[in-house]
């Protein structure tokens, strides 16, 4: 009879569970001491020995793991059974021999044991664990909460710790500089850019324009008061907060700033921060459709499809397009405005907009341009910036005005002529006239009527000069000026009009002009009048003194003009005409004049280059002063640090080396300077002897 | 040895003893006496006999190609910075490696070369140079001093991955860039912006445009001399305008004079010599005259020998031809060594090519021909070859003619720094000559920190002050030289007495190409040939310890392996 298999996986389990309650209890007992030696290590010097320890800390689990599975083996059962179960009869050994002993005895004692064996295990199987050592495993863990613990306050117990040290210490005066125990600068960018607060520990940041910063500064040392010292000369004092100082501050430019201490020594690393800024960027506008700014109308177009993209840095804000349409032309050109607002579709930070423009509710008709522009404004705060699109205009030619389809808006047959000029209407009529003979009568007064119209226009265009009414074709001054009382002198004319309540004139393009002017003007009115009543009754011939006469008195009009500009300028030196052609020499002298220097810009930049390059003090107010003078410097911030760091350690080579580097692009450019021809040494002048036959 | 090896045969012996009874074919009785050989051979392995004649040094440079081509079994020893094989001898310098092997009559150096420190080692051995291909900036021709404001021409030739130089500032801004050439060579140009010791670098890029090789260009910048100069034209003219421009700012006293009329003069002395005539005095006193062809047709017999004796003891005179010249003035000039043939019109010329132009100018000279005689140095000559401007020496001074009329278009084309730097050198050649400053101690022209740098022409003290203002006595031997080992990288300041010397010291990794073309180039110098039947030293090498190690190691692995099964 062989052991009962169901019998051995029961003995086998009570092992195992033995074992495994072994390994259960070092685990319990080795867990929170590791982990709480790992989080002290981790908040002491970081993560590659808190790491090292778990690992340890495994292996070790692992290898007591494997000397438990060894310990619990068949004999230390049999130990065990015959220990805890007294029935056994101290045999389990036998009864667990797989062969059958040879003495009857000891086989009669198998079979009993093996029954009992079976019984006892299937009914009530004896518990081989190890109990759990309650009272050390408590202790254990007490002592990893409380190293967890200690480790998670630390940081508030170092800013704590050092202050109690720091009143022991303060009677001694240290050479040594305060060391900032803790550093915390809070950025809140402006709401509207919609970033997230951070925080940082370093006294250098980068950060939008507009931001707000928070400091929290936590000294080794009492001192009586902290305060920022910026670099455009403002202070910035922290208020105490505990053990911390703190205040805040908005950033809208890029700024250097130093951390001045009262009632401490300074600061061991006592340079100059740098705040930088990055500056909200107007928002860009693509335009999609059409494809370029000038599009020429094609035949049965209804609607003009426009697409627009736009991108900004932080966030779009209301976008609206602005329709100009131009209509008629030259002096009878109408414009009117029209603005649709448009809700783009896409991110807050990339918008498209689409708009169709229905042509015929717009009114546009041939001859006419429309012109659209894309404003969009960001969500910048106090006040948002806006970018304008290019215009893009919408041409519909007038009636031939272009040659051929292929040419549209390239070519134009004419060009826009607004008016002739008075000598056009001359040269133009004397060749009216000299084709009498060739032209029909009809066609003679047609083309006359024609020139009549342009003399009207010309005139128009020069009373518009005297303010005169553009509707009313005939200049009527003579109805109202006589009557009234001449005004004494220059600008009084205004004041007579306005008391007599008839004002036909605008009175600012009226009092632009002296009352010699306004009268050959006037004059000038007169003969064009003349010339186009002339005209109009197809009389051409009779027409050209007329306008000969208002050339002439155009030309004494813009010579006038010409001189009155002038005379406000150049004084002229007096001109002796005596002397003129005579060939007379006497009093003639030489003109003696040495050239101006040189304008220098007294840039101070080239001293102090040459104050770093020595070994002497170096004097850098005049730097600061050029630096504030020339905002336009490239990395201002950097020169100014650069410049604070020699001053606080004026005898340190490599700042000086930095600060001078920084200064070469900036030096003006200098004259180039001359070398001269050098003596020849000795040798040299006794070769040159030789060379030219001298004997020495 | 020899008894390690008795131990070594005994203990074979006794092992082959013990293991008798496994019998022959057993390998763990026949291994016994190969593990016993290879462990004899690796305690003293054999000696082969080879030629010891020649040693082969590897220097910096050596590529792995080259020392793989080596013969195996000779005489090899690196030096420091070479990457070198394992059996190579590692020496600090060559003369310790000929103290390690004394039998070498001849050397094979391989690499970039030697550096100074062993080049004098050699001594009459026979050398033969297996030298590495070029890289980095091989050539680099710049000057060592310059004048405030001019312009500076670096040229140089970049070896071949190269692709691309570019010219920083000493603030590290990039100031020109040039593409190499197909010889590599290239041409840069900047500034002289401010007086002084600065650094301007160069940087080799390659086709990735990743940095291949970069130079420290040192530059000492100095301010300008205050020349003295009589200009005289028959008429105000446009160049003459933008000359005198130039040359007040460039800070020469110009006394100028320019006839308006009969009788009546445009003139604009200096503050310090308002006087009229070129009297033998007022020209002593000036470095430098020009005139023009009008003017000199003014000039009465008593000026012109006046003018003449005062060239003979150094003034420089320039004749500038304004236009067609007077057939006087031509007979004049002709007599003092200026040949020249009227031409029909003024003629246009480019100078692209002596202005380093990036863009074409045209400018204009006047109609005559200067003959190129044999006594004439060549000033300035046209892109074509003409003539425009030469000079010859007269007693201690120097005539030269200058033909070009608008030399002025540089500065309306921006390139006044052109215009004061053909101008600066124009005077620079012809002007009196001036007493040479004081003898200034002979620097190296190229050192390298970590490298001996010697000092001549020192007085009875001096002290070399590094960039971080430590002061360094130096020891002068008597002919007034000394040495020097700089520790740090950047400008050094030699005192001597009150005189202050600035001295430019390379960082070690700056300018390599630089310092392996120098050291393949001294190198190159000591080749020598080996003598004709110079016999072959036969030395005894050992053979290398570790193969027999190896086989040692296998041999007992496999006895260990049988033991085990």
């Amino acid at each position: 009879m062989s052991t009962d298999p169901a019998l051995i996986r029961r003995l086998a389990r009570l092992r195992h569970a033995a074992s495994t309650r072994a390994v259960l209890i070092d685990v319990a007992a080795v867990l929170p001491l590791a982990a709480g030696l790992a989080v002290l290590s981790f908040s002491l010097a970081g993560g590659v020995p808190a790491c090292a320890l778990l690992i340890a800390a495994t292996l070790a689990l692992i290898a007591s793991a494997i000397r438990h599975a060894r310990r619990h083996d068949q004999g230390w059962l049999l130990h065990q059974l015959d220990a805890v179960c007294p029935s056994f009869e101290d045999s389990s050994a036998l009864a667990l021999q797989p062969e059958v002993p040879s003495s009857p005895l000891a086989a009669l004692q198998q079979a009993r044991i093996r029954n009992r064996m079976s019984a006892l295990l299937a009914s009530a199987a004896p518990d081989l664990r190890a109990p759990w050592p309650r009272r050390r495993l408590q202790g254990l863990w007490l002592i990893g909460l409380a190293l967890i613990g200690f480790a998670l306050l630390l940081p508030s117990l170092r800013a704590v710790l050092p202050a109690a040290v720091s009143t022991a210490t303060a009677q001694q005066p240290s050479g040594q500089g305060t060391q900032l125990a803790a550093i915390r600068l809070a950025i809140t960018p402006p709401a509207y850019t919609a970033l997230p607060s951070r925080r940082i520990d370093t006294l250098d940041a980068k950060l939008p324009a507009g931001s707000q910063i928070e400091w929290q500064l936590t000294l080794d040392r009492d001192a009586e008061g902290v305060a920022l010292s910026f670099h455009d000369g403002s202070r910035l004092e922290l208020a105490r907060d505990g053990e911390s100082w703190r205040s805040t501050r908005v950033i809208d430019a890029a700024t250097l700033y130093r951390i001045e201490l009262r009632g401490a020594v300074a600061l061991a690393d006592d340079r100059g921060y740098r705040l930088d800024v990055i500056a909200d960027q107007p928002p860009e506008i693509v335009v999609r459709e059409p494809a370029q700014t000038l599009t020429v109308i094609h035949a049965a177009q209804a609607e003009w499809l426009l697409s627009f993209e736009a991108k900004d840095d932080y966030g779009l804000g209301d976008a609206e397009l602005s329709l100009s349409l131009a209509q008629g032309a030259g002096d009878q050109l109408k414009v009117t405005e029209q603005r649709i607002k448009l809700e783009g579709d896409g991110d807050g930070r990339s918008r498209r907009y689409r708009q169709r423009l229905d042509l015929a509710k717009l009114g546009y008709a041939q001859g006419d341009d429309l012109i659209v522009r894309l404003t969009v404004a960001d969500r910048r705060e106090p006040e948002a910036q806006q970018t304008v699109s290019t215009s893009l205009i919408l041409r519909w030619p007038a009636d031939g005005g272009s040659l051929s389809e292929g040419m549209e808006g390239l070519v134009q047959k004419v060009a826009p002529a607004y008016f002739r000029s008075q000598r056009q209407i001359i040269i133009d009529s004397e060749a009216l006239l000299a084709q009498q003979a060739t032209l029909s009568p009809q066609r003679y007064a047609r083309d006359a009527d024609a020139l009549g119209v342009d003399q009207k226009i010309l005139r128009l265009r020069y009373g518009e000069f005297l303010g005169e009414e553009f509707e009313n074709g005939a200049p009527h001054d003579d109805e109202h000026q006589p009557e009234k009382a001449a005004p004494d002198g220059l600008g009084r004319a205004e004041d007579v009009l306005a008391e007599f309540g008839h004002e036909h004139n605008e009175s600012e393009a009226a009092t632009l002009m002296d009352p010699e002017t306004k009268r050959l003007l006037r004059e000038a009115l007169n003969e064009m009048w003349q010339a186009e009543l002339q005209l109009r009754q197809a009389k051409p011939g009779e027409a050209l003194p007329y306008e000969y006469k208002a050339l002439t008195l155009i030309k004494q009009l813009q010579q006038a003009e010409r001189i009155y500009l002038a005379r406000s300028g150049l004084e002229l030196p007096p001109f002796d005409a005596t002397r003129r052609l005579s060939g007379e020499r006497d009093g003639l002298i030489d003109r003696s004049r040495v050239l101006d220097p040189r304008s220098d810009d007294g840039s101070p930049l080239p001293a102090l280059l040459d104050q770093l390059n020595g070994a002497g003090a170096v004097d850098l107010a005049p730097l600061l002063a050029w630096v504030k003078a020339h905002p336009e410097t490239a990395d201002p911030l950097g020169l100014l640090a650069d410049a604070d760091s020699l001053r606080r350690q004026p005898d340190c080579a490599s700042c000086r080396r930095a600060l001078a580097a920084r200064l070469w692009p900036l030096l003006p450019a200098p004259p180039a300077a001359v070398d001269a021809r050098r003596l020849p040494d000795a040798a040299g002048q006794a070769w040159l002897d030789g060379l030219s036959g001298a004997r020495p | 040895m020899s008894a390690v090896l008795l131990l070594i045969v005994a203990a074979t012996v006794s092992g082959l003893w013990r293991a008798r009874r496994k019998g022959w074919r057993d390998p763990a009785f026949w291994l016994q006496p190969f593990a016993a050989l290879f462990l004899a051979m690796t305690l003293s392995p054999p000696s082969i006999p080879i030629d010891g004649s020649t040693l082969t040094v590897l220097t910096p440079g050596a590529s792995p190609e080259q020392w793989r081509a080596l013969p195996w079994f000779a005489p090899l020893a690196t030096l420091p910075g070479a990457d070198a094989p394992l059996r190579a001898d590692t020496a600090p310098d060559l003369a310790t490696a000929l103290r390690q092997h004394p039998q070498a009559t001849a050397l094979r150096i391989v690499g970039n070369g030697l550096p100074p420190r062993d080049q004098a080692a050699v001594g009459e051995r026979a050398l033969r140079f297996d030298a590495s291909a070029q890289s980095g900036i091989v050539a680099l021709e710049a000057p060592s001093t310059a004048k405030l404001g001019t312009q500076i021409v670096i040229s140089g030739r970049v070896a071949k991955p190269g692709l691309r130089v570019a010219l920083h500032d000493p603030s590290g801004a990039q100031v020109d860039v040039a593409t190499l050439d197909g010889e590599g060579g290239f041409r840069l140009s900047t500034i002289a912006r401010a007086a002084g010791a600065v650094q301007f670098q160069l940087r080799a890029f390659d086709a990735a445009d990743a940095l291949i090789d970069k130079a420290a260009v040192p530059l000492i910048v100095t301010a300008g001399e205050r020349l003295s100069v009589r200009y005289r034209a028959g008429t105000p003219d446009a160049d003459a305008k933008y000359w005198r421009r130039w040359a007040q700012d460039a800070g020469l006293m110009v006394a100028y004079r320019a006839g308006l009329s009969e009788g009546v003069q445009l003139s604009a002395d200096g503050p310090t010599d308002p006087s009229d005539a070129l009297t033998p005095d007022v020209l002593a006193a000036s470095d430098l005259v020009v005139i023009d062809d009008r003017a000199w047709l003014q000039f009465g017999a008593d000026e012109k020998a006046a003018l003449l004796a005062a060239v003979e003891r150094g003034l420089g005179l320039i004749l500038k031809a304004s236009g067609p010249l007077d057939a006087a003035v031509a007979a004049d000039w002709a007599t003092l060594g200026f040949a020249t043939t009227p031409l029909d019109a003024p003629a246009s010329l480019t100078l692209d090519h002596r202005l380093a132009m990036r863009e074409r100018a045209d400018f204009t000279a006047a109609p005559v021909v200067i003959s190129d005689a044999a006594n004439l140095t060549p000033l300035l000559r046209a892109d074509d070859g003409a003539l425009l401007a030469a000079w010859h020496g007269q007693g201690a001074g120097r005539i030269a003619i200058w033909r070009l009329l608008d030399s002025y278009r540089l500065v309306l084309a921006g390139e006044a720094a052109r215009y004061a730097a053909l101008w600066g050198d124009t005077l620079a050649q012809l002007s009196r000559p001036l007493p040479a400053p004081s003898a200034r101690p002979q620097l190296p022209s190229e050192a390298w920190m970590d490298e001996r740098a010697t000092l001549c022409g020192l007085g009875a003290a001096a002290s070399l002050l590094s960039p971080d203002g430590q002061t360094q006595p130096l020891s002068i031997r008597a002919d007034g030289c000394a040495a020097a080992w700089p520790g740090e990288s950047g400008w050094y300041r030699l005192q001597t007495g009150a005189d202050t010397w600035p001295m430019f010291v390379r960082a070690a990794d700056d300018a390599r190409g630089l310092r392996a073309n120098r050291d393949r180039v001294a190198t190159g110098r000591l080749r020598r040939e080996p003598e004709m039947g110079a016999a072959p030293v036969k030395i005894e090498v050992p053979l290398p310890r570790w193969p027999w190690f190896f086989a040692w190691l296998i041999v007992v692995s496999l006895l260990w392996w049988r033991e085990r099964r």
